[in-house]
Parts: structure tokens; C-alpha cells; sequence
């Protein structure tokens, strides 16, 4: 039973991946191809014409996304017209700055988001509630640039704690963590919150409380544990974003990650890098949400019986 | 500090201005009187860069801030300013442009014409790449060769080159299919030599990841998207560099760039964006340099529109534009108006060549002259992006012309789409007016001048077709003398102007923000490129 829907769920990822592929090599193609682009202010209309012959972009489109697709499944997604070398391995270089900063704002969500909103939840409407969603409400609405920006001109040039830009120690990763988080904290408390606050009103926790058990045991073994199943879900979705590439943080940092590769890529109309870093993107995006439906399955009993 | 301190360079000294923030600066019409030396035979032995740390102070790590990571470590294939940065650590050129932009011998001691189309370098002798091999002849013709291939960004430079034959190993003769006096300047800090054997052996993939060349640094890793890491060549033939590493740093958001020069990340900025500029100048912690830039705007006129065509109607246009306030407005208080297309640091750029008096009465006296009293409608050409503000250039220049009666109908087009409307391409034209980024890599005013009013010109979108200024342009090209040259081009920018086929807008300032140290010394060039080894000098 539970096979058959991991089955299905690994198909249904596997189709997204090659929508993803599909709908990004057409749309990329709407406006031309990158020919112009890759050549010197001097070139004559034949060198060009020449060059594009070359790289094939004169054939047609269907011809071009049937050669794509077969050459993707042997492995080579093409090279990087911007910088000449095969876009798979351009991609997996940047792959590990992205999820290692993904995975260290995620620890930072998970740490911060989730008690506050337990709390904001359990002692709802008092100060504590009150804090906690206007903090997250800031977090919400402040954009992340700005954050980042902010951040910098605090913490690096005036305070001269963290640097400004750029990797290489554990200090470059604290400022773009925690603006990458920001969101997230703030999104996943409120959702923790209100999550809470459903399973609190239930029957069964009133049960619990007329049967005399403790606060903490109330909170902890019965009420939070039910609401995991909406919260795992969440932060699940909350992980495929945050590790496929926060372009807006990476290149507010400099740092070198998949996000900023893919607005360079499309801003020097790189199709096969564009293309390679779309198909990595998706499906780590996919497989993080396919790992959390399976998660789901073993949390939720309802579902094991399906 | 007004505009008035950089056009009077006696007065441009810090001194002068004790509350003045920016404590150093370029002195623009100086560099700009300096020649762009064309010179056809320059025979000297000696090397004459400007110095390097001499004696026993030696920096231990420098670092410079750019926008953009190099593309790719193989100096071949593309040409971008933030790319050969890094090139001029790991390779030399041939020939190199010293900061008064003078031609200098580099891996060529000498160079000259032998005839109209044949060109001979005599190179230097005990010359080694960084992996132990001798630069010969053979990697002068393999590294052209590889620069002519379709996908680099040279090829369009070197179009004109036939053949280059290596008759011993030390000299090198290229001949050009037609006479191509401006090859010089084309191969001049652009072509960076790469051992042949080893480029062969190794192949692009294995150039990449370790690239050899015969430079002043030695390649140490690349960090993508991050950055490079050099270390100084002890072996180098120009003596080692006082420099120990060079760390050059890519950091896109110019507001985290300078960020990282203001925290100590970084030792020069490149690229600072005009609206830092106030408070950079608040800011005591780092100085502020003011360089000049071979980039300018102009607002381009197709003659070919019916209505352009008449030469009235074209200064009338010029008289409704106020060119200083839209470079003070869209320049910063450094931008420099330019009267003429020759920009200060090219030869035949004359300070005294003013633009057209802003007179809006004069515009529309002139345009009821030419018939159209009741203004007219004109196309508006316009790319968006990867240029300075063109939509707010496009905007105020559109606002002036309606106060005349012109109504420009702004089109932006996304940049490789602007091209295709530049270069005639997939059934698309200009037809009225355009937004022109005019950069000149060689500094030579042919590039420019030739290239956009001679008839057939590369860059003549506008349809030139002028006999009389064409028979100019050929003698100008041709002159061997450079004063006469010089004179010339001096006469053809004021025919330019007379016929007013463009109205030139501003030319760019750049502005650099520094870490000010007592160990070492920098200042811009009017090319905005930087050569580390050469130009930071330490003290």
C-alpha cells in the first residue's frame, strides 16, 4: 500500500522535473537566441551568422529540445556559452555554497520559528504572543534586500564584526543566514502559531487537561506532536526554497551560490546553463518535497491505513 | 568643488580645496592632452613601465573589488575590462598602454610596417612561461590564431589578419588582407600571449583549471562567482612584483562592494555606482578617486528619416537639449559635457570644441525654417540595459524635445534586440533617434569618428553618407605624422558637429573608492583598466 504511493509520488516528481525542463527551454528561447551576445562589438553579420550555424541555434526549436532532451539523458546538459565549460559541473560547483547556506538558515528557522510560535501559541494573547507576531510580521514584510543591505552596514563596516561580502569562514556565513531566515523564521512561527492554536482546541487536549495531566506534558506529548504533521509539511516546502538558491540574498553577499550563477546565466543569455541550473534547481526542489511526503506518511497514521 | 576645478587643473590640488572630501584626483584634461602614441616604428629595449616597488618594501596581499567574475581564465576567448584585469596579472600582451596611454614594449620589444599590410615584431629573448617553457614566436601565432576563432570575442578585431608566419623565434610577421593601421592598438593589452604546447596538451578544460602564462603573477585558484588568487612569479622578466598575492574579488551588488572596501574586505572598489558618490564623500574611513572613462553617451540621428536628413532640423535638436544639466543630472558633478565626439585621452579631442548652446527659441526658430513649426513625431530607440540610466536619458531627452514640438516615441528593446535594430538585422532599423553608448577599447577616434560617419562604417547606423567627410576620414586614417593626424581628426569632429549628425550628451566619469594606505599607491586611468603589477605601486 504504502509502496504504491511511493511509487506514485517518484513519478509524479520525476514528470515535474521534465515540465520544469520543458517550460524553461521554450521560455527561454521567446526572445532570441544569445548569438549577438556572445560575440565582439565588431563582428560583421557573417561571422554571426556563422557562429550561430555553429552552435546550432538555427535549427528548429523542436529540433533543438529533442536534441536537449536526449543528450540530458546520457548526462551532458551542454556548455556554458558564457564560460565555455560543461554547464553540469558549472552548477554542482555552486551547489554546495547554496545548500550549505540553505541547510544553516533552515537549522536557524527550525530553532528559532518553532518554539516561538509553540509559544506565541500557548500563551496567546498575552505579551509574549503579541512580541512574537510583530517581530514576525516585520519579518514578513521588510524585503530581503533591504535586510541584507541593512545587515552589512551594521554588523561590517560599523561594528567591523562580520565581513561584508564573500566566503571562506565560519564569519561569512552568519549575516547571509540569518537575512536568508528572516523570512522563513518569520512565516514558519506564524504558521507554527496558528497550527498550535488548531490542535490546542481539540476534544482530546481538553480530555487531557480533565485528566489532570501537566502543561508541559499537554503541550509537549500531545498537543505539539499533532501539530507536527502541517509544520513538517511546511518547513518542508520552507527547505526546497531555501536550498535551491536565494538569488536575492546570494547576490546581496556576493556569495557564490546557485542563485546568483542562474541571474548571471540568464543575463548573459547562457542557455544551456540556465537550462542546466533550472533541472538542478527543480529537482532538488522536487526530491526535498518527495522526502516530506514520505516523512508525512510516517507521521500522519491516518494516512497508513489509506 | 565645482565642475570648473577639473577643467582648470592648476586649481584641482587638494590644497586648494582643504574641506573637500575628495583628496585626490585624476586630473582629466591633463591625461587627456597626453598622445595616444600611434607611433610606427617604437624601437627600444628597455622595459618602461611605470615602477614598481623598488628595493626591499614588498605588500603582502593586495585586493581588488570588481563587479563581475572573468568568464573564463583563457584570455582568448572574451574581452571584458573586468576580465583582463585579471588577464594582466597572469599574462602579458605584446605591446602595453603605460597610464599616459603611450605604447609601451611588453612581450614585443619592437614593432613596426614593413609595408601597407604587413606587420613585423621583433620579441623578447629569455622570456619563460610560468610552467619553465620559452615564449617563442609560436605562441604569438597560436595565441592570434586561437583569438580569430569564431566564438572569441576578438575574432571581429582581427578580421583583417591573412596569415603570421614565426620566421626565426623570436620575430613574428602578420600580414592583413587589406592595410589595418589600427591593428596595433587592437592587439595592445587586449591579446594576451598563451603557451602553445601546453594549451595543446591540456586542451580548455585543463587551461582552466591551471592557466600559464608569462605574467607578473602566478595563477593559485579561482573560487567561481568568488573569486581569484595569484601569487607573485619570482622569475618574472621584468623583475618580481612587490606584491606577495593579489586577491581579486567579484561582488556584483555595488552597495556590498563598497561595503566590503569601507570594512576592510577589500583594497580598491571599481565600479561605483553615481548615487554612492554622496556619501562615500562623508565617509572618512575610505577616499573617493575620480577617473576618467572611455565611455560616452550620444543621442544617435538616422539621416536617413526624411526629416532628419536636413541638417536644420538636426541642430535644432541639439539647441533643445541641455547637455549640462542632463550630465550633472545623470553623471554626478564630475561628468564631463563634451562638445564633440573625440573624447579627452584621444588624440585630436579638442577642449575648445564647445557643444550647441542650449536655446529652445533657436530650435524652434530653426525647425519652422526647415518647415515643421508644428514639431514632429520621431521613434526613439532605446536599450534597456547593460548601459548607464537609459531610461532616465531617454526620458529627459524626450521632455526636452517636447518643449520644442518633437514628440519622441521611446521604444526600449532588450539589449540583444537593440542590436538587431543597430546592425539591420532580422528585419528591423533605426529610423529616428537613438541612445548610444559609444566605448572606444582601442582609444583611437578611427574607432569612433571612422567607424560611425564614414559611409559603410561599422557603426554608422545612422546612415552617414557624406563624400566630403568620407575623403577626411581616409586621409586621417592613412596620416602617418601624428600631429597632422591629430590636426585632422580636430577638423573632421568639428565638420561632425557643423552637420550635427548626433548630439553628444556626457562622457562618464568613474569613481573607484580606496582603502587608503600608507603602504601603497594607485591611480586611475583614463582607460579604466587596472594593471596591478604595474600601476599600484608600493611604498
Amino acid at each position: 500500500m504504502r509502496a504504491r504511493l511511493v511509487i506514485q509520488r517518484f513519478i509524479t516528481s520525476v514528470l515535474t522535473v521534465v515540465a520544469v525542463v520543458t517550460v524553461v527551454f521554450f521560455i527561454s528561447r521567446l526572445r532570441g537566441d544569445p548569438t549577438t551576445l556572445l560575440v565582439g562589438d565588431n563582428a560583421s553579420a557573417e561571422q554571426i551568422d556563422q557562429l550561430r550555424q555553429q552552435l546550432g541555434y538555427d535549427r528548429p526549436l523542436v529540433v533543438q529540445y529533442l536534441d536537449y532532451v536526449g543528450n540530458a539523458l546520457r548526462g551532458d546538459l551542454g556548455t556554458s556559452l558564457w564560460q565555455h565549460q560543461p554547464a553540469f559541473n558549472l552548477v554542482v560547483d555552486r551547489l554546495q555554497a547554496t545548500a550549505s547556506l540553505g541547510a544553516l538558515a533552515l537549522a536557524l528557522t527550525i530553532v528559532i520559528a518553532v518554539p516561538c510560535g509553540v509559544l506565541a501559541a500557548v500563551y496567546r494573547g498575552t505579551v509574549v504572543d503579541r512580541l512574537v507576531m510583530s517581530i514576525a510580521l516585520l519579518g514578513q514584510t521588510l524585503p530581503t534586500f533591504w535586510i541584507g543591505i541593512v545587515f552589512i552596514l551594521v554588523f561590517a563596516v560599523n561594528l567591523q564584526w562580520f565581513p561584508a561580502s564573500g566566503t571562506g569562514s565560519w564569519k561569512h556565513f552568519i549575516l547571509p543566514a540569518v537575512t536568508l531566515a528572516c523570512f522563513s523564521i518569520a512565516r514558519i512561527a506564524r504558521l507554527v502559531r496558528s497550527s498550535m492554536l488548531d490542535v490546542l482546541h481539540r476534544d482530546y487536549i481538553r480530555t487531557a487537561r480533565a485528566k489532570g495531566l501537566s502543561q508541559p506534558t499537554v503541550v509537549n506529548r500531545h498537543a505539539f506532536r499533532n501539530a507536527l504533521i502541517p509544520i513538517v509539511t511546511i518547513i518542508g516546502i520552507e527547505a526546497g526554497q531555501l536550498l535551491s538558491g536565494a538569488i536575492i540574498t546570494e547576490t546581496i553577499f556576493a556569495w557564490p551560490g546557485l542563485g546568483q550563477l542562474m541571474i548571471q546565466a540568464i543575463s548573459n543569455r547562457d542557455f544551456p546553463l540556465v537550462q542546466a541550473a533550472a533541472i538542478v534547481i527543480a529537482s532538488m526542489f522536487v526530491f526535498v518535497n518527495f522526502a516530506v511526503d514520505i516523512l508525512y506518511m510516517f507521521l500522519d497514521p491516518r494516512i497508513r491505513y489509506a | 568643488m565645482t565642475k570648473n576645478s577639473i577643467r582648470n587643473p592648476e586649481v584641482a590640488s587638494a590644497s586648494a580645496f582643504p574641506n573637500c572630501r575628495i583628496s585626490r584626483r585624476v586630473l582629466l584634461e591633463a591625461s587627456a592632452l597626453a598622445t595616444v602614441g600611434a607611433s610606427l616604428f617604437n624601437a627600444s629595449g628597455n622595459p618602461a613601465f611605470a615602477a614598481r616597488g623598488t628595493g626591499s618594501s614588498t605588500l603582502d596581499t593586495f585586493t581588488l573589488a570588481q563587479d563581475i567574475d572573468p568568464e573564463t581564465l583563457n584570455p582568448t576567448k572574451v574581452a571584458r575590462t573586468q576580465s583582463r584585469n585579471v588577464y594582466a596579472t597572469m599574462f602579458d600582451a605584446l605591446i602595453h598602454r603605460d597610464p599616459e596611454l603611450v605604447l609601451q614594449p611588453a612581450l614585443a620589444e619592437s614593432w613596426g610596417w614593413v609595408t601597407d599590410t604587413s606587420l613585423e615584431l621583433k620579441l623578447r629573448s629569455g622570456v619563460k612561461f610560468h610552467d619553465g617553457s620559452d615564449f617563442t614566436g609560436d605562441d604569438v601565432k597560436y595565441t592570434i590564431e586561437q583569438a580569430m576563432l569564431p566564438e572569441s570575442a576578438h575574432a571581429g578585431n582581427l578580421e583583417r589578419i591573412s596569415s603570421i608566419e614565426v620566421p626565426d623565434p623570436l620575430s613574428v610577421t602578420i600580414t592583413t588582407s587589406e592595410a589595418d593601421p589600427l591593428l596595433i592598438g587592437r592587439i595592445t593589452d587586449i591579446i594576451y600571449i598563451i603557451p602553445a604546447a601546453y594549451h595543446q596538451e591540456v586542451g580548455d578544460e585543463g587551461f582552466e583549471q591551471n592557466p600559464v602564462g608569462t605574467g607578473p603573477f602566478v595563477f593559485s585558484e579561482w573560487v567561481k562567482g568568488d573569486h581569484v588568487t595569484v601569487t607573485a612569479n619570482p622569475d618574472y622578466w621584468d623583475g618580481p612584483p612587490a606584491i606577495q598575492t593579489v586577491v581579486i574579488r567579484s561582488i556584483p551588488e555595488a552597495t556590498t562592494r563598497v561595503s566590503t572596501v569601507q570594512s576592510g574586505g577589500a583594497d580598491l572598489g571599481i565600479y561605483v555606482p553615481v548615487a554612492l558618490v554622496p556619501p562615500l564623500q562623508e565617509d572618512s574611513s575610505v577616499e573617493l578617486l575620480i577617473g576618467s572613462s572611455p565611455d560616452a553617451i550620444y543621442l544617435g540621428m538616422a539621416v536617413t528619416n526624411e526629416i532628419l536628413a536636413d541638417q536644420r532640423v538636426r541642430q535644432a535638436i541639439n539647441h533643445a537639449i541641455d547637455v549640462s544639466a542632463i550630465a550633472t543630472r545623470l553623471g554626478g558633478e564630475d561628468a564631463v559635457v563634451i562638445g564633440g565626439y573625440i573624447l579627452p585621452g584621444m588624440i585630436g579631442y579638442d577642449p575648445a570644441l564647445e557643444p550647441y548652446p542650449y536655446d529652445p527659441e533657436l530650435a524652434r526658430e530653426l525647425l519652422a525654417e526647415a518647415g515643421y513649426a508644428d514639431g514632429f513625431e520621431v521613434v526613439f530607440d532605446v536599450p534597456d540595459g547593460r548601459v548607464p540610466s537609459p531610461n532616465d536619458t531617454a526620458a529627459i531627452v524626450a521632455s526636452y524635445l517636447l518643449e520644442v514640438g518633437i514628440t519622441a516615441n521611446i521604444q526600449l528593446h532588450a539589449f540583444d534586440e537593440f542590436a538587431d535594430y543597430l546592425y539591420q538585422r532580422n528585419g528591423k532599423a533605426l529610423t529616428g533617434l537613438w541612445y548610444f553608448h559609444g566605448k572606444s577599447s582601442t582609444l583611437d577616434p578611427d574607432d569612433l569618428v571612422g567607424a560611425s560617419f564614414h559611409t559603410g562604417g561599422r557603426w554608422n547606423w545612422g546612415g552617414v553618407n557624406n563624400p566630403d567627410l568620407d575623403v577626411m576620414l581616409d586621409q586621417a586614417y592613412a596620416e602617418t605624422d601624428e600631429e597632422q593626424r591629430a590636426a585632422l581628426y580636430t577638423e573632421i569632429d568639428q565638420v561632425i558637429k557643423e552637420q550635427a549628425y548626433y548630439v553628444p550628451l556626457y562622457q562618464l566619469v568613474a569613481y573607484y573608492v580606496v582603502n587608503p594606505s600608507d603602504e601603497w599607491n594607485w591611480e586611475p586611468r583614463p582607460d579604466e583598466l587596472v594593471f596591478i603589477a604595474d600601476d599600484v605601486t608600493v611604498t
